[in-house]
């Protein structure tokens, strides 16, 4: 492909280890057309972010070496000086990164920021770099970009940090836009804006985008190619149809299969056995053979040349799997659009913790004599409940209050109104958490646990696993030493990990292991209910998949109870037997999981399922979209009537004033919308559902 | 931002009644009536003691002492010395300039050293020069500063007669004059709150350059000297600028000790000569105005700080 724009080959990146270089990327090579879209996907540790970072030439050469060939534009990159390599970087070549939150420089305005990128590049006034500024964030689609231009990083919502961020990549009118995961970090709602800013950017300009991700639902919607790594190769690289349809390496395969929006609820999620290795340590021969269930002996004779299928044009296809000729591998698999079998969980018995009417605001004080000068009203007035052995799933978009919910039921934050009754020993009379105090709250306590989000910062770097799972058993029930060793150890064979595990420290583990590490720590106690607040929203996608096994697993041994929190739809419908949705402190539907998710009745969680990327190019692209305009609106001045009004599609002039009733619909699902009660005919009397259901895309 | 200030400034006032509170206290429980040196010592009379007292006011209550001594003090008027001439407001305000120059001319000493030995570790940890930079702020910090004074001295005045190493010159007189006797003691005063600003400097920017948001510059194609220099420095300056403020109130404690190595007639050596002979008037309004500038700078702290990090200002 000699019109190629970019064109990496031979790819060899090594880092400074302690005992000599380590060999991160080996081999790598792709290409992209002006204009093309190319998805680099794969796990972390797969080395695809290292990738991007050698094209810009960011890999600093104290640390890291860098060998083979990036042509680009007619140039050989890796030839160039540092100053001139310096010249492409943001002028050609640009790149966004994942964390939109930490990627802008705090001291700074965004406009400064924006206006320092074009000056480093073109010699301008301060004034008319200031002016491109103002242009490009209004490009981006920042509101009142002329004022906004003079704001800190702070005053910006993550959504809008990442348009200023892309402001900033385009100022300079790039040939290449390079994007690290820039939807990882947002709401699903925002991650779809955003993929449609790039998508009408790249029809306006032309940029060709190398888009680095780990998630296929993106890739469906945006990549013209993909090519997949794993530890540190690419094993298939061909365009986005065929490695949905037909993918030609078992790792793709796995990949798309262990995708939450595959599963059917009920089933254990699909999962690809251990992790990727760690470079320094790779096996034998095809690296994906301890992994792989088509492994064979011939696989681990030697090294795995990638073999070109289809030589040249935008067809090209390679794959790096020996037995790819005899395999018949599966594409992604069809969306189960089945309703939850297992709904009536534990209908008939007593709740074990019933919520009602909670609040909590948060005062803000402002001006010159630090008034109290309104509220945040984070929660306000949330009504559920939970059987034992149920989960609840509880979603909704950052600022809707549930991770808020979840600190109040535990009252590791003080609530301000309402109560929660915990019923721990079914029969017995229950307690409102709210009201207990001392060593009554200590007790109760035990019997509700709680796992984070972000296991690299929940457990102490300082301490041991033995003292990490042991200490809620040294607090609560006096164990020390042989005694607590032992129960920790048989706590982590609970959670599939071996005893021997309990003298290391959690730098020595992944993720994924971390998190089943605060899992056997939740569990020390035997509680009755678990608060997983976002459990898996850090983890890779074949990780996450196991811990929702894992999850899964121990509710149905022990009895558990679960509140899930989590922003992705698609892992909550999996694993929850009702779900809440939650927007700016409320509950706006809550019913059984199957109904929730695939026949929603409320514009909310209708357009929460509509922007959930369907792990199918050609859907996913011909499907009719709600994309939600702006941000969640501040909590300290919710909007009047129904808090959805102003981002609904439906909305009527009630749904300024009134606030809706709550309205039961035949399947025992609860809504809170005008739609079914005042509203007038838009599905006959009233409304049982709304007609964008989530992957039928193709019925609507 | 000037709302911010003005809250800043307003909220001085009850601290500035507490210090001056405990400034008048901390004197009167000092062992020793000065009424009885007054009057002779051991040869007094008691009924001269009894008159001395009551001129003074020492019979008075505490409060009233208090409150008429505070009420002055507002006005500017700290009372007259016992055993001087003059006011104590006129005799600190001849003073002051010197231990100012002295105090001020430390900081930018320690300014001079501190920033650029920072950066040049920072971008280079692990290099021989970042290694020579920590040995060097070690051995900087241990040094007390009246060592390093008889030092330079030894070396810049005696053995080589480069620079003066007594006394002081006012900037009225001859520039030249007032900056060549402040070379040797500011150096001497600010050598190591530049070993320890170096130091600061060094830990936060190697945290800063480590940021993604430097990361974000680097990929739009800046140059690394705006990185470091505007970028990297004003998120990494907040740290080492608490520091300084709290450096500030030991170097105001230095100027006292170098002041009388170098013989220069400041606030110090007025100071201590007034605690030996328990000049009341002197030691209380003395204090008082040393800790009003110690308030003050700290304030210009807490505005610089606001400046770095705009989020302070929302709080």
């Amino acid at each position: 492909m000699s019109d190629a724009l970019l064109t990496v080959s031979g790819l060899g990146i090594e880092f400074a280890g302690a005992d000599g270089w380590i060999q991160v990327v080996e081999d790598v090579g792709f290409s992209i057309a002006p204009g093309e879209t190319l998805g680099l996907v794969g796990e972390s540790g797969s080395g695809k972010t290292v990738s991007a970072l050698a094209v810009m030439g960011l890999i600093a050469r104290a640390n890291g070496r860098v060998s083979g060939s990036i042509q680009f534009d007619g140039r050989e990159l890796l030839e160039l000086g540092d100053d001139e390599m310096r010249r492409v970087r943001g002028d050609e070549i640009a790149m966004i990164f994942q964390e939109p939150m930490t990627s802008l420089n705090p001291a700074f305005t965004v406009g400064n920021q924006i206006a320092r990128a074009v000056r480093a590049h073109q010699s301008v006034s301060r004034a008319s770099a200031k002016a491109r500024a103002v242009e490009m964030l209004d490009l981006v689609g920042i509101p009142d970009a002329h004022r906004r231009v003079d704001d800190y990083p702070h005053a910006f919502s993550g959504g809008m940090r990442q348009r200023a961020m892309i402001a900033m990549a385009l100022s300079c009118d790039p040939k290449l836009l390079i994007a690290d995961e820039p939807t990882t970090a947002l709401d699903v709602t925002v991650q779809a804006q955003i993929l449609d800013l790039i998508r009408s950017i790249q029809a306006e300009f032309g940029t060709a985008v190398l888009f680095v991700t780990h998630d296929f639902g993106v890739v469906a919607d945006i990549c013209e190619r993909v090519a997949v790594m794993y530890a540190g190769e690419i094993v298939e690289e061909a365009p986005v149809h065929e490695v949905f349809v037909r993918p030609h390496h078992p790792y793709s395969e796995g990949l798309l299969a262990s995708m939450p929006q595959a599963a059917r609820p009920g089933e254990r999620l699909t999962v690809i056995p251990g992790q990727v290795p760690r470079p320094g340590s790779l096996p034998d021969g095809c690296r994906f053979h301890p992994r792989c269930s088509y492994a064979q002996p011939v696989c681990i004779a030697g090294p795995v040349p990638l073999t070109r299928r289809i030589q040249s044009g935008s067809d090209a296809a390679s794959a790096r799997c020996v037995r790819e000729s005899e395999l018949t591998l599966a594409g992604a698999p069809e969306i189960s659009v089945a309703t939850s079998p297992s709904a009536a969980v534990g209908a008939a018995s007593a709740p074990l913790l019933e919520v009602r009417g909670l609040r909590k605001e948060f005062p803000i004080v402002r001006g010159f004599l630090r008034r109290v000068q309104g509220h945040v009203h984070a929660v306000d007035g949330v009504d559920f409940s939970i059987a034992p052995g149920e989960t609840l799933g509880l979603v909704g978009e950052s600022g809707s209050g549930k991770s808020t919910v979840a600190r109040l039921v535990l009252r590791l934050i003080e609530a301000s109104g309402g109560s929660v009754v915990f019923t721990p020993q079914a029969g017995e009379a229950g307690q409102d958490i709210l009201q207990l105090g001392g060593r009554a709250l200590q007790r109760g306590r035990r019997e509700m646990q709680i796992i984070f989000q972000d296991p690299y910062s929940s457990l102490d770097p300082r301490a041991t696993i033995a003292n990490a799972v042991g200490e809620p058993l040294e607090i609560h029930e006096g164990l020390r030493g042989k005694v607590r060793d032992q129960r920790s150890g048989d706590l982590l064979e609970l959670v599939g990990m071996g005893r021997h595990m309990l003298s290391r420290y959690p730098y020595e583990f992944s993720g994924g292991q971390r998190q089943r590490i605060a899992v056997a720590r939740a569990l020390a106690l035997n509680p009755r209910l678990l608060v997983c607040d976002e459990p898996v929203s850090s983890l890779d996608v074949s990780t996450q998949s196991q811990v929702i096994n894992l999850l899964a697993d121990l509710q149905e041994r022990l009895g558990l109870a679960y509140l899930f929190i989590a922003h992705d739809l698609s892992v909550v419908r999996h694993i929850s037997h009702r779900i809440a949705v939650m927007y700016l402190g409320r509950i706006v539907e809550i019913g059984p999981a199957g109904d929730v998710a695939h026949s929603p009745t409320h514009p909310y969680t209708e357009a929460l399922l509509s922007a959930i990327p369907v792990p199918d190019p050609v859907r996913q692209r011909e499907r009719k979209r709600i994309v939600l305009e702006g941000d969640i609106p501040s909590p300290t001045d919710p909007p009047s009537g129904c808090r959805f009004h102003t981002r609904c599609p439906y909305a009527m002039d009630v749904c300024a004033v009134d606030d809706p009733a709550p309205f039961e619909t035949p399947n025992g699902t609860t809504v809170w919308c005008h739609l079914h009660t005042t509203g007038p005919t838009l599905a006959g009397d009233t409304v049982l559902s709304l007609p964008t259901p989530v992957s039928s895309g193709a019925s609507v | 931002m000037a709302t911010f200030i003005l809250r800043r400034l307003l909220a001085l006032i009850p601290l500035l009644f507490l210090i001056s509170f405990i400034v008048y206290g901390l004197v009167l429980i000092v062992p020793g009536d000065p009424s009885f040196t007054l009057a002779g010592g051991t040869k007094a009379d008691p009924a001269t003691i009894i008159r001395i007292r009551h001129e003074l006011h020492l019979d008075e209550s505490f409060l009233s002492q208090y409150w008429r001594w505070v009420t002055h003090a507002i006005q500017g008027d700290l009372g007259h010395p016992l055993f001087n001439r003059g006011t104590v407001a006129e005799n600190i305000w001849q003073r002051f300039p010197i231990t100012l120059s002295l105090a001020l001319g430390a900081m930018v000493v320690s300014f001079l050293i501190g920033i650029p030995a920072g950066i040049v570790a920072a971008t280079r940890p692990g290099s021989w020069l970042d290694r020579l930079m920590t040995l060097g702020s070690s051995t900087g910090i241990a040094m007390p500063d009246f060592w390093v004074a008889i030092l330079l001295i030894s070396f810049f005045a005696v053995s080589h007669n480069i620079l003066p190493s007594l006394g002081w010159v006012p900037i009225s007189e001859s520039l030249w004059g007032w900056f060549e006797h402040l070379i040797l003691p500011c150096v001497a005063l600010g050598l190591a709150g530049g070993a320890t600003l170096a130091r600061q400097l060094r830990g936060s920017l190697i945290d800063v350059l480590d940021q993604d948001y430097i990361r974000s510059a680097r990929a739009m194609g800046l140059r690394e000297r705006e990185i470091i220099g505007k970028l990297a420095l004003k998120n990494a300056a907040a740290a080492p600028l608490t520091i300084a403020g709290i450096q500030f109130a030991y170097l105001l404690g230095g100027t006292f000790i170098i002041e009388n190595i170098f013989s220069m007639p400041g606030l110090g050596s007025y100071l201590l000569t007034a605690t030996g002979s328990k000049d009341l008037p002197v030691i209380q309004g003395g204090v008082l105005v040393v800790a009003i500038i110690f308030v003050l700078v700290n304030l210009a702290v807490d505005i610089g700080y606001a400046y770095l990090n705009p989020k302070v200002q929302l709080q």
